[in-house]
């Protein structure tokens, strides 16, 4: 049953090529990709031997197993108006596609997965918390878990991520 | 913002990175120009990743291309000699990595080190001449405390007490250097095409502008080829003798000297000592009248000192100074103080984000779990 819709980054997209766990996210939940990170970031990931292999998500995307979003200018705009200018230095750009997309609420009923601390911690400056969830819960509720996941995909980092963010948010918002 | 003020963005910065409209249709993968002229009359939406795209090649960050309006006035940077093609662009790659630098300094240097400022020696091109170039050399090599040799730690000490920023970019083969200096922030763009003593020299050179940096005559001067190439010249005999201090010199060529003979071989290894190339020896040394110029001039030309020169430094261009040394630990400890993203890491290391990890392995570097321990400063 693919009901939850999620909005994934591309080091959630990558690693979950690298571990194989591709098709079995896309089966599972609504996977909802911003199009910087479609287009211009989830590229390729590195096999076990080192070896470069593309990702493809046009086909992904034209077989309906992923969606791609976007961001309206005035969504970034609003974002680069909301966030100090540091902090809009401080993550890229499909990181700030995704967090403007959340921002202007048109995907209230997404959640957005990352495994990078600093768009964790934006997710919580914008007071966007509910619409976190960690890799490990995503591969948890969709019955698959892994041994070694990295551990800035667990639940708890994400956890203590997001408290982190809030009780930072002034150093991050004008 | 509507389409027709996002155009208008894209136009500003179209037209100040020198491109016509049918140059960013092609660094874009439109098939033409007519896809850039509906983008700036606000005819055609914009698409997210197309912003981020736009603001790559015009080199402005996505959020400064979203603000009303360019704001800031862009810093004066001097040219050796101006590329031929690309300048205005690579003027603002330049600017903006050094905006970065900045950035990345902000985010890990505490607010309260106040760095030196180097010093200015005004310049009167009319009355400076060689000794003026000569002593301003020994009076700067003296407050840097750069010691005999003076190459081996001069980026090193312009970068950690002065805060100059060193950057490097692929300017080709006939590509020159170029410096700015505006609101006490010193930055030199140096050739990544050139070879190690080329760059060491290019920087020495470039420093002789930064100590007598002024605009208005440098905006002067780029009118008039006679003062510039005088100015230029000054700057080359102030570069010389700043990498080769006379005591140190005469003092190596006196230890390698035999019966007032000195071998090429000899030739190479204190060109090497001193991080410079055999020319700018030679002329150096013609200058301290050690050497005849017609002489200095037949050597250059000599197929074997060319060959020995060559054989002595061929694993010279793998030590090569990394002029992003600085700039890639400022980007790892703001990563390790979780103050930069990884992907926005990998962006301004200019490597994917699958080769952060080994990249940082590369340059000594490892992305760990960091712990820290209390320091007492008094």
């Amino acid at each position: 049953m693919r009901s939850q819709l999620v909005i994934l980054d591309a080091n959630v997209i990558i690693d979950a090529h690298k571990m194989g766990l591709w098709k079995h996210l896309t089966s599972q939940y609504r996977v909802q990709v911003p199009s910087t990170v479609l287009r211009e970031e989830a590229r390729f990931f590195k096999n076990r031997y080192d070896q470069q292999v593309d990702i493809d998500l046009q086909t992904n995307l034209s077989a309906g197993q992923i969606q791609e979003i976007e961001a309206t200018a005035e969504e970034l705009e609003a974002l680069t108006l909301a966030a100090t200018s540091s902090f809009l230095r401080s993550i890229d750009e499909g990181e700030t596609e995704a967090i403007a997309i959340l921002r202007g609420g048109r995907f209230k009923e997404s959640v957005f997965c990352t495994g990078d601390q600093l768009a964790i911690k934006a997710i919580s400056v914008f007071e966007l918390s509910d619409q976190a969830v960690s890799f490990e819960r995503l591969l948890n509720d969709s019955g698959s878990s892994i041994k070694c996941l990295p551990r800035h995909y667990s639940e708890e980092r994400l956890k203590k991520l997001l408290v982190e963010g809030f009780q930072e948010r002034e150093l991050y918002r004008q | 913002m509507n389409k027709e003020l996002i155009g208008k963005r894209i136009r500003e910065e179209r037209e100040k990175s020198g491109l016509t409209q049918g140059d960013l249709a092609s660094r874009m993968g439109w098939n033409s120009h007519a896809i850039v002229v509906e983008v700036e009359a606000g005819r055609r939406d914009v698409k997210a990743w197309e912003l981020v795209k736009l603001a790559d090649a015009l080199c402005v960050d996505l959020h400064a291309l979203l603000m009303l309006s360019a704001t800031t006035t862009r810093p004066y940077v001097f040219w050796r000699a101006r590329p031929l093609e690309d300048a205005a662009l690579l003027e603002k790659k330049f600017l903006q990595r050094s905006d970065d630098y900045g950035f990345l300094e902000s985010q890990v240097i505490q607010k309260t080190v106040v760095r030196e400022s180097l010093p200015i020696h005004p310049i009167d091109p009319e009355a400076a001449d060689w000794d003026w170039a000569n002593d301003l050399a020994d009076k700067v090599r003296s407050s840097l405390g750069l010691g005999s040799f003076p190459a081996a730690n001069l980026t090193k000490v312009l970068e950690e007490r002065y805060g100059v920023r060193f950057l490097s970019l692929p300017l080709g083969e006939n590509g020159s250097a170029a410096s700015s200096r505006h609101s006490d922030v010193s930055s030199v763009l140096i050739n990544s095409d050139e070879v190690p003593w080329r760059q060491i020299f290019s920087v020495a050179h470039e420093v002789f502008h930064l100590v007598t940096w002024d605009e208005k005559l440098f905006r002067q001067i780029e009118n008039s080829a006679p003062l510039k190439d005088r100015i230029e010249k000054l700057a080359n005999a102030f570069a010389a003798g700043l990498l080769m201090p006379e005591d140190s010199l005469r003092a190596e060529l006196r230890a390698l000297t035999d019966d007032s003979r000195l071998s090429f071989s000899s030739l190479v290894v204190i060109a090497t000592k001193f991080g410079v190339s055999i020319s700018a020896l030679l002329w150096r040394m013609v200058s301290l009248n050690l050497l005849a110029r017609t002489k200095a001039e037949e050597l250059l030309q000599d197929d074997e000192l060319k060959r020995i020169d060559r054989m002595q430094r061929r694993g010279a261009k793998e030590s090569a100074v990394n002029f992003g040394y600085r700039f890639i630990h400022l980007a790892y400890m703001s990563y390790q103080k979780g103050r930069l993203s990884k992907a926005r890491l990998s962006k301004l290391l200019g490597v994917s984000l699958l080769d952060v990890e080994p990249y940082l392995f590369e340059q000594g570097l490892a992305e760990v779990a960091d712990y820290e321990i209390a320091i007492s400063h008094s």
